[in-house]
């Protein structure tokens, strides 16, 4: 028995020297939300999400930070799914706008509708990563998901710019030629952008 | 780190700091890495033949470079439930010629992550550098055999072997002088 007692303490002491003890239960159950939200989640998660945020005081939010989780893992492999898909129809939108100089009348049609298409799948998947739960890490400085965010600013102000311009494009009688240069040149810049965003993704 | 020994004959040997551990995974679309040095164990020694190893890494520790990916991670590892990836090896022998010049030993143990037990086998190339005894293993675990979820990139999950480099540190004078006492 004094041998059993003596072999139980001394792994005892030889773990309690290496490793830590197992966590306690009474101060996980103290443990407020705050606890694992990252400190530095992007401004626009803090908004909706923070302890005072938006989707909390409207009751909105999951009853637990494990149900956020993994509405967040749906939401974003949602906002992978779509971004991909857009990124086929805005790579034929971006040639078809590049080729509307040679037969405008034939290719506007089909112009504007994948506009209204791709547009539309856009705003979904910048919503899904918008409104989607804080993770439970970010980076600090420059990173992939840093410039994934930072790039994301601007081929978002552009798509909020396109269908306007091109709307002027059709009814603006006097700078209907400015409108048009500004167009491509917006859609050039969200091309790109949009494209390095997906890239950053895969490093 | 301190290095002790706990009683006549046993001594215990903290991992020094400069250890690292990381894991590597990957996907069609890329590779990536995840490291620690965050982490607590080191070899227990009875005598030089009777020898284990311990570790226990705190998930959260690891480190990618990517914080969406390594909170990913721990999702899908349900860090908040199973904290640590611990190992414990089976006995092994440190011989003079370890210490003196380095050897390949077969080491055996079980891991726990994610809640399951495994037993796995690993070569170690166990040999001396400068003050330390260094440690070198490869091994690979499979994310199913511990019940893991593999996450998906652009529909296709991630590959579910995932490879294990333990690169570990101990204070080489230690076991010298245990030799010798």
């Amino acid at each position: 028995m004094n041998r059993i007692v003596a072999v139980f303490l001394m792994a005892s002491f030889i773990n309690a020297q290496f490793f830590d003890e197992k966590p306690d239960l009474n101060s996980l159950e103290k443990a407020t939300l705050n606890d694992s939200l990252p400190n530095n989640m992007p401004l626009i998660k803090s908004v909706f999400w923070s302890n005072e945020g938006l989707f909390r005081k409207l009751d909105l939010a999951p009853k637990s930070r494990m149900k956020e989780l993994e509405l967040r893992r749906n939401m974003m492999q949602w906002h992978q799914k779509s971004a991909l898909i857009n990124l086929g129809l805005l790579s034929y939108q971006y040639y078809l706008g590049h080729e509307m100089d040679q037969d405008y009348e034939t290719r506007s049609d089909l112009h504007r509708s994948l506009g209204y298409a791709s547009f539309s799948l856009y705003m979904t998947s910048a919503g899904l990563s918008i409104f989607s739960p804080p993770a439970l890490k970010y980076d600090e400085g420059i990173s992939s998901m840093n410039i994934h965010r930072a790039l994301s600013i601007i081929h978002f102000s552009g798509m909020i710019m396109q269908p306007f311009l091109g709307y002027q494009i059709s009814n603006s009688n006097d700078h209907s030629v400015n409108y048009y240069e500004l167009h491509k040149d917006v859609g050039n810049i969200v091309f790109a952008t949009y494209l390095l965003s997906f890239l950053v993704t895969l490093i | 780190m301190s290095v002790f020994i706990s009683s006549d004959n046993e001594l215990i040997v903290p991992f020094d700091s400069k250890s690292e551990i990381s894991y590597f995974g990957s996907h069609p679309a890329h590779d990536w890495t995840g490291v620690t040095s965050d982490f607590k164990g080191g070899i227990v020694c009875n005598n030089l033949n009777d020898c284990t190893i311990k570790v226990q890494i705190p998930i959260d520790s690891f480190d990618s470079g990517n914080s969406s990916r390594d909170s990913n991670m721990l999702y899908y590892v349900e860090a908040n439930k199973f904290r640590y990836v611990t190992f414990f090896s089976n006995s092994f022998s440190i011989n003079d010629e370890t210490l003196a010049i380095g050897t390949s030993i077969q080491i055996e143990g079980v891991i726990d992550f994610h809640g399951i037990k495994r037993k796995t086998s690993m070569n170690v190339l166990i040999s001396p550098q400068d003050e330390f005894l260094n440690g070198i293993a490869d091994f690979e675990i499979r994310l199913n055999d511990h019940n893991v979820e593999r996450p998906s990139l652009l529909f296709i999950p991630i590959s579910n072997i995932i490879k294990i480099k333990c690169n570990l540190y101990c204070q080489l004078s230690k076991f010298k002088d245990f030799v010798q006492e």
